[in-house]
């Protein structure tokens, strides 16, 4: 009789138990999070910026973004600001720093060489085959993924990212668009950015191990702005560590 | 005076080296054309193994562990190797491209049970970490390396999220035909692909737990060596201290810029089947799949990896067919046993093994401080 208790205090808690864990995987919302600099791949890493300070006479400093210009003591490379009135500085910090926050890559994605750098599709390639964990948003690695692999493996949504048609329409119709494919939408994005409300619409769309965050402007018919961040990928993955 | 990035390679580790009567030990080498490589820009540096601890958790595996830690015999090698880095950035003369081959921290020893990735302290092994990739963050020399993902820095399947692990790099190219391919090496052993990660995590930490010698009295070891018929010491030995003998059949020369080394010192097999080694077959098939598909790794001729702690070389060069180039570049953790070239004296001494790649000149050091072994 006992034994015939405990068997059913068991299969009773089990029960609960797999309940619990149906209705929380369920509810769990996607949620994509456009964090730092290194995690976000938001320009063309091979392409120099040009910054005109305006300083009675107008400046001009062409420059590259590179790793170090994001580091709390900011760099040779750009503008510290302190503040104008009291100097609270305890540990030698500038008050900000003034780097850069791109806007994200532009769409269509180009294919159009770039002089002393790769096209806004090669870079993004380049950028997708050094995978998940590399956190090469600013600038590339001193190796390389396999470029080819990831550009057989995106292409459906680079071929979507390169069409102005493709891009044109609501979110609905991108969707639509992109229901043969194995992709999941997002159900919320945080952009460390800026306030999403800037935008008129925001997609964010996951294929294999990146997301892809599409911007539509007020007034404007496409999505013509473009941010990849990682998706959050647990356990080994030993088909990406073979050649 | 160096004449070449080898012997300037090789001059640099020395200035560390000489003041403490170390040297450098060559455990192979294949200078040969079919590698490929036309570019003279990059050197190749080549890290594998360290599997890094915090102190708190190193006490509990006793000797098994990173070697020369308390020395910082690799962090002054690299602090000198990013000064040499420097110089070749400024005169444009070379790249030094800077590569660990995985298994960087041990995240299965360091977290038993539930992973805290954002537990470790600050500190531990700070300066490796500083040099390797962390330093560009904070203002230091930094060598900004290529961290390759081995397979126990993941706890639970998460990595350490301060590090930027590849999955795996090629050499960059113009014509995206490389001739390096680097990865860990799990992915090509049968015990890693298949076993579930969490039972192999904690496997490695339940035994490791048995083996610090300063947890248990000799005492304990004896109690249970008697029952397996084994040697006390030799028990002890083999887990603390496990040893790999590197099958080298010729002896080790010493390392001397500007002289002569043999041009080919390794294991030569004439079928992929025959290598001594454990994956050299598969990592093999794996470049006939890449040529199946047509990537980018069909044309890659050397293969470095760390995972097996068994520093080797092992080159296939059919008459017809596609050869490879294996460099297993060993570790810096558990011991190796290797004859010196003069007289063929056979020791046994921690692993402390560097690769080097420059052109079409492939190398394993072993460094060796021996008044400290």
């Amino acid at each position: 009789m006992r034994n015939k208790n405990c068997l059913v205090r068991f299969l009773t808690s089990t029960l609960v138990l797999t309940v619990t864990v149906f209705v929380v995987s369920c509810s769990t919302s996607r949620v994509v999070m456009i964090g730092s600099p290194y995690e976000r791949y938001d320009h063309n890493r091979t392409q120099k910026i040009v910054i005109t300070l305006h300083d009675g006479a107008d400046k001009t400093i062409t420059t590259a973004v590179v790793d170090e210009v994001y580091i709390p003591s900011g760099t040779m490379h750009f503008p510290r600001a302190k503040y104008k009135e009291g100097n609270s500085e305890t540990d030698n910090l500038p008050a900000a720093n003034l780097v850069p926050i791109f806007t994200g890559v532009s769409l269509p994605l180009s294919s159009a060489s770039i002089k002393e750098g790769r096209s806004d599709r090669e870079d993004i390639i380049d950028f997708l085959a050094e995978g998940p964990y590399a956190q090469a948003g600013v600038l590339p690695g001193e190796t390389m993924g396999d470029i080819k692999s990831a550009e057989i493996t995106y292409k459906p949504v680079l071929d979507l990212l390169g069409s102005k048609e493709q891009l044109t329409g609501e979110r609905e119709q991108i969707i639509e668009r992109l229901s043969h494919l194995d992709i999941n939408f997002a159900d919320e994005i945080i952009d460390s950015r800026y306030r999403l409300r800037s935008f008129a619409h925001v997609l964010a769309l996951r294929y294999e191990k990146f997301w892809f965050i599409l911007y539509k402007l007020p007034n404007n018919n496409y999505y013509s702005r473009l941010v990849v961040v990682p998706a959050k990928i647990k356990g080994q993955d030993f088909p990406g560590k073979r050649p | 005076m160096a004449n070449n990035s080898h012997d300037e390679v090789v001059s640099t580790m020395l200035e560390v080296l000489n003041p403490i009567n170390g040297e450098i030990r060559l455990l192979g080498r294949v200078d040969d054309p079919f590698i490929g490589n036309s570019s003279e820009k990059e050197v190749f540096f080549l890290i594998p193994d360290l599997h890094l601890l915090s102190s708190t958790r190193q006490q509990r595996f006793g000797k098994y562990g990173f070697n020369y830690s308390e020395s910082g015999l690799l962090v002054k090698l690299l602090q000198r190797m990013a000064i040499l880095r420097n110089s070749w950035e400024l005169s444009d003369n070379h790249k030094l491209v800077t590569i660990q081959l995985g298994d960087f921290f041990d995240m299965w020893r360091e977290f038993p049970g539930i992973a805290k990735p954002g537990g470790i302290p600050d500190d531990a092994h700070g300066e490796l970490r500083d040099i390797l990739y962390r330093g560009i963050d904070r203002g230091k020399p930094c060598l900004k390396a290529t961290v390759v993902l081995g397979n126990h820095d993941t706890r639970n399947g998460v990595p350490l999220q301060e590090i930027p692990f590849r999955l795996k790099a090629f050499n960059r190219t113009q014509d995206d035909k490389p001739f390096l391919f680097t990865t860990h090496g799990d992915a090509f052993d049968i015990l890693e692909t298949t076993v579930p990660e969490p039972i192999k995590e904690f496997g490695v930490d339940f035994i490791g737990s048995l083996t610090p010698i300063n947890k248990y009295p000799i005492g304990y070891w004896g109690k249970y060596a008697g029952k397996i018929n084994k040697p006390l010491k030799d028990l002890e030995l083999a887990i603390t201290e496990p040893e790999h003998n590197l099958g080298m059949g010729k002896g080790a020369p010493l390392v001397i810029p500007g002289e002569s080394l043999p041009s080919t010192l390794c294991q030569v097999v004439t079928a992929p089947d025959e290598a001594q080694h454990k994956l050299f077959k598969k990592i093999y098939q794996s470049i006939d799949t890449a040529a199946e598909n047509n990537l980018p790794g069909q044309y890659v001729k050397i293969v470095a990896i760390g995972h097996t702690h068994q520093a080797s070389m092992v080159l296939y060069k059919p008459d017809d067919g596609r050869p490879m180039l294996l460099t297993d570049v060993g570790a810096w953790i558990e011991n190796c046993i290797y004859p010196l070239a003069e007289g063929n004296k056979i020791i046994t001494e921690p692993n402390a093994q560097l690769g080097v790649i420059h052109g079409n000149d492939a190398r394993i050091y072993q460094i060796r401080v021996p008044d400290n072994v």
